[in-house]
């Protein structure tokens, strides 16, 4: 619960979706870009089905309520940058929520 | 195969080079996330009597001399020097070379209830329900300080890193409860201000699975921290979220089937779950004053009757084993001021927590257990305290299929050490998993070739006290 909803890991998320979506490309280059730097490897073609779906089932989410949006963004003290959309970084940082909160990703086993 | 076979960890994995296992753990998990868990024995050894435990787990080490062990021999004799028949080579703790005299027991004892227990008059309100509790004065164990008495108290073992019972008993027989924790432990002090550590490996599940572990609930403040979405994640969002990351986990388990995936697919879903049932289960506003007023409970105070109460909602939804411990019995000095604050903390709670399960029907298949790690000397320490003391000490029990009204075994005329009927710490724990079908030899897992139990090499059920 911690690492889901402690807002300073929220806050580390949104400031990861930031860095991937300042990446050039599809979903899907930006997506194995994440997979790299979280697990220093290329998800499998699995994984970056799985991760994409959760990108586009939030986007469509925070579309429809673009206040969920801006209360998600709020968390943390890192400023958002001015030339985010809130609803696809709001959907970003819902995968790199996801992505942070693997088991690979968070022990060394 | 039987289904604990396959919940083996990486490094016996590896070490045993068995294949395929872990698929049959996938198997296990999926059918666990279709509803209420099951554990490894299936069907039971034999029927069982209880169903859940209780245990208001006394650390520090109670006094079995202002409890439950009547000692009028020893009152006689105060002031006396301890004869040397009883001490000459014996373990002490920090009496260690001090000239040994006998401290007079420093209250009352009264007849209680049609069965005439005997009970420190300290404790009024077991007395009230003295016909149901079963009286064991013959306890003893094998470590004569605190950090190893609760490892052997509680794993059976005073090597870190065997499971707690808890975490046996949740292996061994799952949890009627999905929504939260088989295995839940709830922590209080109270007054008297020693605030002694107890290590959170006490209530680990050691070499089993980590999602047998006990889980601590916050008595005060948030239960559970972080139990709310962060903002702007609806509970859509949140269940996406934790099925994106449970599929993820998935993949990793197919490829590399290590158990411990399993775990932590297990928590997350148990963390879901828990955002939405913990709430309900802290939300005390239906319950009635005269509820809280017969546990003296002020829900969020985090006291010892805050707990008996949340123990008992504990129970009611399917939580296998509730452990409480509540802290400070350690009274190497200012014994009769201080065993009398824990007494009035946990004598009324621990009443009222039996007479409630009692009037719900509960308290036929709910094992309540009352005791610490060991007891104390009849011995006086500096004048007006007690010593550690492992030779002889005694345990409350009541319900789930122990004999309601008896007392069971004895010390020596002075309390000194188990006399008739001794209990052994393998003893009660064999005691325990036997009343809920479990026969202690045949829990075992294997862990670096060898059988490991809670019960180790020894342990007999104590026949005396089941109904």
């Amino acid at each position: 619960l911690v690492l889901l909803n402690d807002p300073i890991y929220v806050e580390a998320a949104r400031v990861f979706a930031e860095h991937v979506l300042e990446r050039k490309g599809s979903l899907d280059d930006r997506i194995d870009w994440a997979f790299r730097r979280v697990v220093d490897r290329e998800g499998t073609p699995e994984e970056r089905r799985i991760a994409a779906d959760l990108y586009r089932t939030s986007l469509e989410q925070y579309r429809r309520s673009p206040k969920d949006a801006a209360e998600l963004l709020r968390v943390g003290e890192a400023p958002v940058p001015a030339g985010a959309r809130p609803d696809e970084l709001a959907a970003m940082t819902m995968v790199a929520r996801a992505l942070l909160n693997m088991h690979e990703t968070i022990t060394r086993n | 195969m039987k289904p604990c076979d396959c919940q083996i960890h990486r490094r016996a994995f590896l070490g045993r080079g068995i294949a395929c296992v872990g698929l049959l753990g996938l198997q296990n998990l999926l059918a666990q996330d279709s509803g209420a868990s099951h554990g490894v024995v299936n069907p039971l050894h034999h029927p069982a009597k209880a169903k859940r435990i209780i245990f208001l787990y006394q650390a520090g080490g109670p006094s079995h001399l202002e409890t439950f062990d009547n000692k009028p021999k020893l009152r006689e004799e105060a002031g006396k020097p301890m004869p040397e028949s009883f001490t000459k080579g014996q373990q002490i703790a920090q009496l260690q070379g001090a000239k040994l005299t006998c401290f007079g027991p420093q209250y009352e004892f009264k007849k209680f209830g049609k069965s005439g227990q005997e009970i420190c008059e300290l404790f009024p309100h077991l007395g009230s329900v003295a016909d149901d509790l079963c009286i064991v004065r013959s306890m003893w164990t094998e470590q004569i300080n605190h950090d190893p008495a609760h490892t052997i108290m509680n794993t059976g073992s005073i090597i870190p890193g065997r499971p707690s019972m808890g975490s046996w008993v949740f292996y061994g027989l799952g949890a009627d409860a999905s929504d939260l924790p088989g295995f839940v432990v709830l922590l209080s002090t109270g007054e008297g201000g020693q605030m002694q550590p107890i290590a959170a490996r006490q209530w680990s599940a050691g070499l089993l699975p980590s999602k047998f572990q006990g889980v601590k609930l916050n008595s005060a403040g948030d239960p559970v921290l972080y139990i709310q979405n962060p903002p702007g994640v609806n509970a859509k969002l949140q269940r996406q979220s934790v099925d994106a990351i449970n599929k993820l986990n998935r993949a990793e388990f197919a490829a590399l089937a290590d158990p411990e995936i399993q775990t932590r697919i297990a928590q997350y879903e148990m963390a879901f779950a828990m955002q939405s049932s913990v709430p309900g289960l802290m939300d005390m506003s239906k319950e009635p004053q005269s509820v809280l007023d017969m546990y003296g409970a002020h829900p969020g105070d985090g006291s010892f009757a805050s707990n008996c109460l949340l123990a008992r909602r504990l129970a009611e939804r399917g939580v296998r084993f509730i452990q409480l411990y509540h802290r400070d019995w350690d009274h190497h000095r200012g014994l009769k001021v201080n065993v009398a604050l824990k007494a009035k903390e946990t004598d009324q709670a621990t009443a009222a927590l039996i007479t409630d399960l009692k009037q719900r029907g509960m308290l036929d298949d709910t094992l309540v257990i009352w005791g610490g790690e060991f007891g104390r000397t009849p011995m006086s320490q500096g004048g007006d305290g007690r010593d550690h003391h492992i030779k002889g000490f005694s345990y409350m029990l009541a319900g789930g299929g122990t004999k309601p009204g008896i007392t069971y075994g004895t010390t020596d005329e002075l309390g000194y050490a188990a006399e008739q009927n001794p209990v052994s710490v393998h003893d009660f724990h064999a005691t325990m998993l036997h009343l809920l079908g479990i026969d202690h030899k045949r829990l075992a897992v294997k862990f670096q070739g060898l059988d490991v139990r809670l019960t180790g090499i020894s342990g007999d059920v104590v026949r005396d006290i089941l109904t």
